[in-house]
């Protein structure tokens, strides 16, 4: 039939059939009108090639076509290509053993998606923002409903048994577990509890909004609780933004039941904190308060050097009182970075809100976006110190230090056109194993004169004294 | 708190939908990962609402009861004896309902030729200003317990095959397929086809009893399984069913008392029809399908219909609601003489076969008539694993040996579908436009979007209306 079917479209053919010269065929071919009733001829075994045609020429061509399709083998198949699934249902049935789904969809669809994981059975990992809170809640309700744990939506970051999901750092294993409500938070004590020579057991994110009370820290309990049970784990980090009072009170309370040492680093909080639980008021203070709850000596983090540190520069009439610009990729170190330099602080910018991420991808990922307004920072009067975070890790740009290099020169050469002096300060979120390399990284920010921090907190730190010592100046 | 299990106790086995950055992120680290080829979904919204626990419970269950349905051929029947609700002035048909102004040629062809048959007219005129006053009443098969192919026309005193689902006790029901040619199921209503339809009537409807009867009942399940390791699909290819059920039956119909000349023309009528299992088939999808219908909050289709017009779908939890849109004409091959001018849109309640997990769905089983596909038995193995992705689970029954004996795709789920936007792939026959003329060729046809986005509706407002 596939046969006749390409005859029929050679010009000048108006039917054709191939049949073998059964009786029933044949009758067929005379209601089509392409035998003659009680012609003699072919028996049963042959093949009859009937052509109908405006002319004896292009039923000729007819017949030839048909007789060189017979004549033509097929070309071999390719062999099947493994076809992706089009579904998380269809990939976790592939998969037979998956059990984390890694949902980083648009945000309108993001809601589907994990409710389809939560049908199949997976944990989930919603990278995607932009996510209703009553969906979020409702999600998290239903996965915990199901013995399941859902990490988002606007999760940064996890290490699961030592395989980080999202932006996270390449880190030692080790007894600290951690759960944490902000993706670079938990980068940055994770990286400093590897650099202080200890590991991570786990990491887990639970989105920005978990402790919220709309919320109710679901997430942030069950992982507790999980990470109360790992016999990997024997002390445990909750690191958090701002949160509700009364959710943070619970999360203290059942932390406290854990039966393992915790350190809680809730940017903000100001409440109690419940026996057990020790408080750290900034992520390098969670770090090393981990490693003095497994009884591990911390070797302490040195600040920059003092040579490094530009001494009897002169001040300029022109920048008269200077302060601190923080241009950050990451909410939880901008946050903490600017409660650090306090009064000092200028102009701070989280890269990765929402407002800048709508529709581009994350400063992380693409550093076009605040190069520019690292640029733009030699332009104003009121910066006299720039103070950025340079984050490595899995799903970073391949190169961030060297990614922000042209904005910090054109920013230097711009300060200088209006005969100013701008400092820039950094700290590198990362560890040696990273893809990027922390030291590489490092040595690129300082051979561009940037003041290299090993914490956040530190860096902070150096740029108030720094913007300090000029208005005492 | 129900422990968390699986997580922080293993390795990491991820499944990823959104860019390949996080997938080559996980794969970097040595953690096994499978991509989603990820297109947004229309709906997202109804999606949202129906990823949930009472949703997947119930079709966990109609699964269960489509899967596990047991079917067996018991016996033939005068239609008025066994189906439910039959009437000597009930007509019915295939697909969902329609009024005779709407009807297709073929349809409507059936009809008349079903009013002669039966004697409510004694020209094709009359029967058809019959019908057109409402003389007699239309009524699909799906609403009782039958199905036919094409036209689908079944009334009173037809011979139908009895076949019960042994797992729920319920029954289904359809027709005696006629052969090929001028056949009352494309149209046709010549004298020849009235006089066939008067044979099956008086001698091969009730010898086929006799003789099922005699058998104890033949296993329709076991039979469909072993036919698909033979080559068919059991849609548009039934030639090794069809041999194994007259094989299960010819000792018993041999047996039978008849005049020789009778016995020798009903074994080769038999014998000469490769579609002469088309019908047992199909009755036993609609036992397994029924069985699976009336699960509240199951997105599970329980019907795929069209009556010429209109392509229809019914859902487990949807109870008997229709959704339908325009049907469409199947893409395929043309018999000698005929091209796709001359097709009629959609007709018959065949693609219960798909419904239930073979057809379309088992092409890879029959590489003999892959050319309907687009020709090879690649294409053929492709079109089944797509099915995969948008049912919800694999044959425990119906083995694919191309595919390391996997199950068959079987259990269409709304949602998966309107997910991944892959529409369930139909073999079916084609019918010329005009009454009967009979089967013009076979090709694939795929149900309306439509149907599936009203669907997904009604079980989202379903679910909110509680």
């Amino acid at each position: 039939m596939r046969i006749a079917d390409e005859t029929r479209r050679v010009p000048g053919v108006s039917s054709a059939a191939l049949v073998l010269a059964t009786a029933a065929n044949r009758q067929a071919l005379v209601e089509a009108g392409l035998w003659a009733p009680g012609a003699e001829g072919p028996g049963p075994d042959d093949l009859i090639i009937a052509v109908s045609a405006e002319s004896e020429a292009a039923a000729r061509a007819g017949l030839e076509r048909a007789e060189a399709l017979l004549a033509t083998r097929r070309p071999r198949a390719a062999p099947a290509a493994a076809e992706s699934p089009r579904s998380l249902t269809a990939g976790a049935r592939g998969a037979g053993d998956a059990n984390l789904a890694v949902v980083s969809v648009p945000g309108r669809y993001a809601v589907a998606e994990a409710h389809q994981a939560l049908s199949a059975g997976l944990h989930v990992f919603v990278f995607s923002d932009g996510v209703d809170v009553a969906d979020e809640a409702q999600l998290k309700r239903r996965a915990r409903a199901r013995g399941l744990l859902l990490m988002g939506p606007e999760c940064g970051t996890s290490i699961i048994n030592g395989v980080g999901v999202g932006f996270a750092n390449a880190v030692r294993r080790g007894a600290v577990g951690l759960v944490g409500a902000s993706g670079t938070g938990l980068q940055e004590v994770t990286t400093l509890v590897h650099r202080l020579g200890a590991g991570v057991s786990h990491a887990i994110g639970t989105g920005g909004r978990d402790l919220q009370a709309a919320v109710g820290g679901v997430t942030t309990l069950q992982a507790l609780e999980l990470l109360g049970a790992d016999p990997r784990t024997r002390a445990i980090v909750i690191v958090s933004k701002p949160a509700d009072d009364v959710i943070a009170g619970a999360v203290l309370e059942a932390a406290s039941d854990l039966g393992k040492p915790v350190v809680a680093c809730l940017l903000g909080w100001r409440g109690k904190v419940p026996a057990g639980v020790r408080a750290a008021l900034t992520l390098e203070d969670a770090a090393l308060a981990a490693l003095a709850a497994l009884g591990m000596e911390a070797r302490p983090l040195a600040g920059p050097k003092s040579t490094s540190r530009p001494r009897g520069a002169k001040s300029r009439p022109s920048s008269r009182r200077g302060g601190v610009h923080g241009l950050y990729t990451g909410g939880t170190l901008a946050e903490e970075a600017r409660a650090v330099v306090g009064d000092a602080a200028g102009r701070f910018v989280d890269f990765g809100a929402p407002q800048y991420t709508r529709g581009r991808p994350h400063p992380m990922i693409d550093p076009e976006l605040r190069n520019r307004a690292i640029a733009a920072t030699g332009d104003d009067p009121s910066a006299a110190v720039l103070l950025l975070d340079v984050v490595l890790g899995h799903c970073a740009h391949p190169d961030p230090a060297g990614a922000a290099a042209p904005g910090i020169g054109e920013a230097r050469a711009r300060a200088r056109q209006g005969r100013r002096q701008l400092h820039v300060v950094a700290h590198v979120v990362g560890t040696e194993e990273d893809p990027q390399r922390l030291a590489a990284q490092e040595r690129t920010l300082r051979e561009l004169d940037v003041i290299v921090c090993p914490s956040n907190r530190l860096a902070a730190a150096t740029a108030r004294e720094l913007a300090r010592g000029r208005d005492e100046r | 708190m129900s422990a968390e299990r699986g997580l922080l106790d293993r390795d990491v086995v991820a499944v990823s939908a959104g860019p390949d950055l996080f997938a080559d992120a996980l794969a970097s680290q040595g953690a096994r990962v499978t991509r989603v080829d990820w297109h947004p979904p229309a709906m997202e919204r109804e999606l949202a609402a129906l990823w949930r626990d009472d949703v997947d419970a119930a079709n966990r269950e109609a699964l269960a009861r489509l899967l596990s349905a047991h079917q067996v051929l018991i016996d033939v029947r005068p239609a008025i004896e066994v189906i439910p609700g039959m009437a000597r002035d009930l007509i019915l048909h295939a697909g969902p309902p329609i009024e005779w102004t709407r009807m297709s040629g073929p349809l409507r062809g059936a009809l008349v030729g079903a009013l002669l048959y039966e004697g409510l007219a004694s020209t094709p005129d009359d029967a058809a200003r019959l019908a057109a006053a409402g003389g007699v009443r239309f009524d699909p098969c799906h609403h009782h317990a039958a199905v036919g192919p094409m036209a689908g026309v079944t009334t009173a005193s037809m011979p139908v095959f009895v076949v019960e689902n042994r797992a729920r006790g319920n029954r289904a029901y359809s027709t005696l397929n006629e052969g090929l040619g001028k056949v009352l199921r494309y149209g046709a209503f010549a004298p020849e086809v009235i006089e066939r339809l008067h044979w099956f009537r008086d001698i091969l409807g009730p010898a086929l009893g006799e003789a099922i009867r005699r058998t104890g009942g033949v296993d329709v399940r076991a039979l469909i399984a072993q036919a698909l390791q033979m080559g068919d699909e059991c849609h548009n290819r039934n030639r090794a069913a069809s041999a194994l059920l007259i094989k299960a039956l010819a000792p018993h119909l041999a047996s039978l008392d008849l005049p020789p000349a009778e016995r020798a023309r009903l074994l080769a009528f038999a014998a000469g029809n490769d579609h002469f299992f088309l019908n047992v088939g199909m009755a036993a999808c609609k036992a397994a399908a029924d069985a699976a219908h009336g699960v509240p909050r199951s997105s599970l289709v329980t019907t795929m219909a069209r009556n010429g017009t209109q392509f229809g779908i019914r859902v487990s939890g949807l109870g008997d609601r229709w959704f339908t849109a325009e049907a469409q004409t199947p893409v395929g091959l043309y018999f000698a003489g005929f091209g796709a001018a001359d097709a009629n849109p959609d007709i018959g309640d065949s693609a219960i076969t798909e419904t239930a997990g073979i057809g379309g769905f088992a092409m890879g089983a029959a590489p003999a008539i892959v050319e309907f596909v687009g020709g090879t038995p690649a294409d053929a193995l492709r079109s089944t694993r797509l099915m995969y992705e948008i049912t919800l689970g694999e044959n425990t029954a119906y083995r694919l040996p191309p595919l390391d004996f996997r199950g068959t795709p079987t259990g269409i789920d709304v949602r998966l579908v309107m997910q991944t936007g892959i529409l369930p792939q139909i073999n079916t026959g084609i019918a010329h436009r005009e009454a009967g003329i009979g089967q013009i060729g076979a090709g694939l046809v795929k149900p309306p979007r439509a149907c599936f986005e009203s669907a997904l509706r009604a079980l989202a407002a379903e679910r909110h209306g509680d």
